[in-house]
């Protein structure tokens, strides 16, 4: 018998002299864990949910987008063999019109995703319109067979607000003016919303739930980080200094101002698309509620299975972005409010003509509101949950009467959380809590 | 040769090192590039008096060092013309100044694109400057001829461990702080320059004394002294840039104005990386790789040829291992594997039934409890490792009470040398966790297990030593290191470690706390192993993230290294393990070295 080599070192490089005349494609490191097989890199494990029939077709499509949707998505070739996936079923199907409205949903916005990774490519052939112009008509297409269904309507939304950064206003500057700029961005916008609200009433109608999934709520979430870009256009970023910014530097923000003539003017200057966002995502996040609530929001968290886990995993997500949305929408009636109350230089009675007390109510409705959704969205195990809860209470007592009862219990609520989590996390919330208890001296 | 760390320069001499052609010589001009007042006389002496004094060795600093619309173009040349590459090995993650010409550092030959930078280099190695800085530092006079400087920026994440800079000729260390000019930057961002007062030279305690929070157009310095000037750049915790430039002055060269025959070769005889492979050093060494050989009577288990797991054994090994890895027949499989690649992974390892109550008590006392940030406040029967110029964690070892100071370490040393009993110390505590951890590390220590263990490996354990450990968020890591073998005998041990860290957010190791196995080359070649790229090197021969419930057992053999990268502020939780080393023996040796002689 020959002797045993014994070392990791050793064995590696013996392996290594091997392998190096042998194929240049292996790897000195074994990595693979005992009781699972590894995968080649190249191949992508499929994940489908439990009750479907692994040899319906449709199902597996289904599977490789959600595989797409849950994974890193810089993989262009996970979008390609979803294409390919996609042209072999409409080749075999003889009868177009049995392909359902999901089948042509997925295959659009495929095709919009791909965009994303031909964005240097306007010389080469596919450009980013393209893209996008198949998608829409993809979806025109199955229109003429599923003329309401929701899964359509969505998908367009989608395709929508990820075409205006990516094909329109990537091609703008602050100089850019409608009258140069042959789309009309604010219509275009429009639509989206309009398809994503008659796409809702069906479901609701239908109570066919189970839409509201990851893939819809990405359609909000495209709608507020469109929004974002808007409002920002213009705005240097050269500092890459970001989410642990304090207040000081947030006061430093250039303000640029957009003439009227430019095509982004309309949507920054109007209340209807932030409005519009708070009502959909506050919808959004009850209907899911309704969806979830004698199934996984019922059981104690050692009950749930994995994929129960996982939703609720979603669930969280979706209620802590819903908070953060009321938030946003309650922000400029806070500053209304403390302007008003607060600022001894302001003699006005009202700014936009909101009264202090007006905005105070509003205000704080909104923002009982999100704590409530960040409640939801807490974790045991998360400290930043509980200070999302902590913060969101802050700005609550922030807008009650000053030395109230209720805003001396909101701030010690808020204390205790923040106290809490910034144990659990050796002092990364100090800042945060060293200014409530400056707040509580004052 | 007693290799404990191999010799890795922090940030390297190297490239940035150059000797001029000409030397910065006095310049008329050049006190016009310097902020005011830096050359006021009466200032000078008042800040040598306060470096004299200073603790825990000499160091001070200089506020508005430049002038300011000088050091301002030079951030925006710096901002614009260099490019940062991220580098990070066991001891540092920074962004290095890469290339105007080459990728191997900036080149200083050809500074037409920085005129600003030129400057400044020029003013900070001039005479009137080098005599100021020598002046108060009292370090004898500086080269003008060796310049050394580099540019880096520690972005969010960034550190650089614990270490005292002596390499070659350096004398005098600076750093010069260019983070935004127009904003403060506060202490909770990080990134300041800490400074560790010495039980004895060369062992460093393990918290730092003295902090410096930098801000714009400062510089920091001190004088560097072999086995004292230990310090670290603590890590930036936000999203901010905190660019510098460091540098340092050297013992002036042959030629120069107070040059020393044989001043340079006596420095480096005594660097640190030197001493760390003395022997005397090792006595402050907490804890020591020390394995304790078994007794003939528990060897007696182990030397069989059919070493078999009885019904007690099973109950024993039931309460924890997973059912699956004592399976006779997957037990056979995985020994195949484990000969064949001399690892073996075994995910979830403990059982489901003790897995999820152990990891719900870690996660809870990390989230409830208060976490020991300073050597004072841990306690008992946890232990804070030493020096930290080679690691820093918390481990608990089954044996008694050491004091970090010279007496203690004499008792420790010289005193009654008892062996660790995981089963005595669980008197000594209440803590659940603890006592938890205890339990299990037990465990490992039972014959039970071993025979488990042999089963596994085909091997036989001969010494063990076990260590629970932790890893806290923005302290700890260890450095890569070989085994122990001064006397040139192992060939290879057994080397196991079970991860239990229950936090998540490890997967992309983006905060630290992964363990780390390397390939050196044959040892005594002088290569540069903490210096490594994460993906696709032939050198990593593996990579484990923190995770929850897996076991990692390997035969390792000398020249491999293992380090666990620091964990960051940033990190969920601590780093958890039990880790463990078997002396091993082949099995049946003896009778095949025989039937080798009857051939």
């Amino acid at each position: 018998m020959a002797k045993r080599t014994l070392g990791l070192g050793k064995a590696a490089k013996a392996k290594k002299q091997k392998t190096e005349s042998a194929s240049e494609s292996a790897t000195p490191v074994p990595a693979t864990t005992s009781t699972t097989t590894g995968a080649a890199s190249n191949e992508i494990t499929v994940e489908l949910d439990d009750e479907v029939d692994p040899d319906d077709e449709l199902a597996q499509l289904k599977g490789l987008w959600n595989t797409y949707l849950r994974s890193e998505r810089d993989n262009e070739y996970v979008l390609n063999g979803i294409v390919h996936e996609c042209d072999r079923l409409l080749r075999n199907e003889q009868d177009k019109s049995k392909l359902s409205a999901e089948f042509h949903a997925i295959y659009a916005v495929t095709l919009a995703e791909l965009a994303i990774f031909h964005t240097e490519d306007e010389t080469k052939g596919s450009t980013v319109k393209e893209f996008f112009d198949a998608a829409l008509e993809r979806i025109e297409l199955g229109q003429e067979s599923y003329p309401d269904a929701a899964e359509l309507r969505l998908a367009k939304a989608r395709v929508i607000l990820s075409r205006i950064p990516l094909e329109y206003i990537s091609k703008m500057d602050v100089d850019t003016t409608s009258k140069k700029f042959e789309v009309n961005v604010a219509k275009l916008l429009d639509e989206a919303l309009e398809s994503y609200t008659a796409a809702e009433e069906t479901i609701e109608s239908t109570k066919e739930y189970k839409l509201f999934d990851q893939n819809t709520f990405e359609i909000l979430n495209s709608l507020d980080d469109l929004l974002d870009i808007i409002h920002t256009f213009g705005k240097s970023d050269e500092l890459a200094e970001g989410l642990d910014s304090d207040e000081e530097d947030s006061d430093a923000e250039e303000e640029v101002q957009l003439s009227k003539k430019h095509p982004l003017y309309k949507i920054q200057h109007s209340d209807k698309y932030s409005a519009w966002l708070q009502t959909h995502q506050v919808k959004f996040a009850e209907l899911i509620t309704i969806q979830y609530k004698d199934t996984l929001l019922s059981k104690s968290t050692e009950q749930l299975s994995e994929s129960e886990q996982t939703q609720l995993h979603f669930y969280k997500q979706v209620c802590k972005k819903t908070g953060q949305v009321l938030l946003q929408t309650a922000e400029p009636l806070s500053q209304i409010f403390t302007s008003l109350t607060y600022d001894s230089d302001n003699e006005e009675e009202a700014i936009d003509g909101v009264s202090a007390s007006e905005a105070q109510t509003k205000a704080i409705k909104l923002t009982k509101q999100a704590v409530e959704f960040f409640k939801k969205a807490e974790e045991d195990e998360d400290p930043q949950s509980w200070v999302d809860v902590a913060e969101a209470i802050i700005d609550l007592g922030n807008l009650y009467d000053y030395e109230s009862k209720d805003q001396v219990d909101a701030y010690a609520v808020a204390e205790e959380r923040l106290k809490r989590a910034n144990n659990a996390t050796n002092g990364k919330f100090q800042t945060i809590l060293d200014d409530l208890l400056n707040k509580d001296e004052e | 040769m007693d290799k404990k760390r191999s010799e890795t320069p922090i940030i390297e001499e190297s490239t940035a090192a150059k000797r001029q052609n000409a030397e910065f010589q006095s310049r008329g001009d050049v006190k016009q590039y310097f902020g005011p007042g830096i050359f006021n006389p009466e200032l000078a002496d008042k800040l040598r008096d306060e470096i004299s004094n200073s603790e825990p060795y000499r160091w001070g600093h200089f506020s508005n060092l430049i002038d300011d619309t000088l050091l301002r173009n030079v951030r925006k040349e710096v901002e614009t013309e260099i490019h940062f590459t991220k580098k990070e090995t066991d001891i540092y993650k920074v962004h290095q100044s890469g290339d105007l010409a080459n990728l191997s550092g900036l080149d200083w030959d050809d500074l037409s694109r920085l005129p600003s930078v030129f400057k400044l280099r020029a003013a900070l190695y001039s005479k009137e400057f080098r005599d100021l800085v020598s002046h108060v530092t009292g370090s004898g006079k500086l080269s003008g001829t060796k310049t050394d400087m580099s540019i880096n920026t520690y972005t969010k994440g960034c550190h650089l461990l614990t270490h005292d800079d002596v390499i070659g000729s350096r004398r005098v260390s600076f750093i010069l702080y260019l983070p935004d000019p127009d904003k403060t930057w506060k202490e909770h961002y990080g990134g300041s320059l800490r400074l560790f007062p010495k039980i004895i030279p060369n062992v460093p305690y393990p918290d730092a004394s003295a902090k410096f929070v930098p801000q714009f157009n400062e510089m920091a310095f001190f004088y560097v002294q072999p086995g004292l000037s230990f310090h670290e750049v603590e890590e930036v915790r936000v999203d901010k840039q905190r660019l510098s430039i460091q540098g340092w002055y050297h013992v002036p060269q042959e030629g120069e104005e107070g040059f020393i025959p044989g001043e340079q070769e006596e420095t480096e005889a005594k660097s640190t990386l030197k001493m760390l492979e003395s022997k005397e050093l090792e006595e402050f060494d907490f804890p020591k790789e020390v394995r304790i050989p078994f007794s003939h009577y528990e060897m007696s288990n182990y030397e069989p040829k059919d070493v078999h797991l009885d019904d007690f054994d099973i109950s024993q090994l039931s309460k924890f291992i997973n059912q699956e890895y004592l399976n006779l027949e997957n037990l056979k499989q995985l020994q195949t594997k484990f000969i064949s690649e001399n690892l073996i992974e075994l995910d979830q390892f403990l059982n489901d039934k003790y897995a999820p109550e152990l990891r719900k008590l870690i996660r809870k006392s990390e989230l409830e409890e208060i976490m020991p940030k300073h050597q004072k406040e841990v306690v008992y029967p946890w232990k804070i490792s030493l020096p930290p110029h080679k690691w820093r964690y918390l481990y608990l070892d089954g044996k008694q009470p050491e004091e970090l100071s010279i007496e203690g370490v004499k008792v420790a040393n010289s005193g009654p040398q008892e062996t660790p009993n995981f089963q005595m110390l669980k008197q000594t505590t209440d803590h659940v966790v603890t006592l938890k951890l205890i339990e299990l590390t037990s465990f490992f220590k039972s014959v039970s297990f071993k025979k488990w263990l042999i089963l596994l490996t085909d091997l036989t354990p001969t010494s063990d030593q076990l260590l629970a450990r932790r890893f806290r968020p923005g302290h700890d890591f260890t450095l890569a290191t070989t085994l122990n073998d001064q006397d040139n005998t192992i060939e290879a041990i057994l080397d196991m470690t079970l991860n239990l860290t229950p936090s998540q957010g490890w997967e992309s190791g983006e905060f630290g706390g992964y363990e780390l196995t390397m390939a050196t080359e044959d040892p005594g070649v002088d290569d540069d192993p903490s210096i490594y790229r994460k993906d696709g090197d032939d050198s990593v021969l593996l990579n484990t993230q923190a995770c929850w419930n897996k076991l990692v057992l390997m035969v390792r053999d000398p020249n491999v290294l293992k380090f666990v990268k620091y964990v960051s502020f940033n990190a969920q939780g601590s780093r958890w393990d039990v880790s463990g080393q078997w002396d091993i023996k082949q099995r049946g040796e003896e009778e095949e070295d025989d039937d080798e002689e009857e051939e």
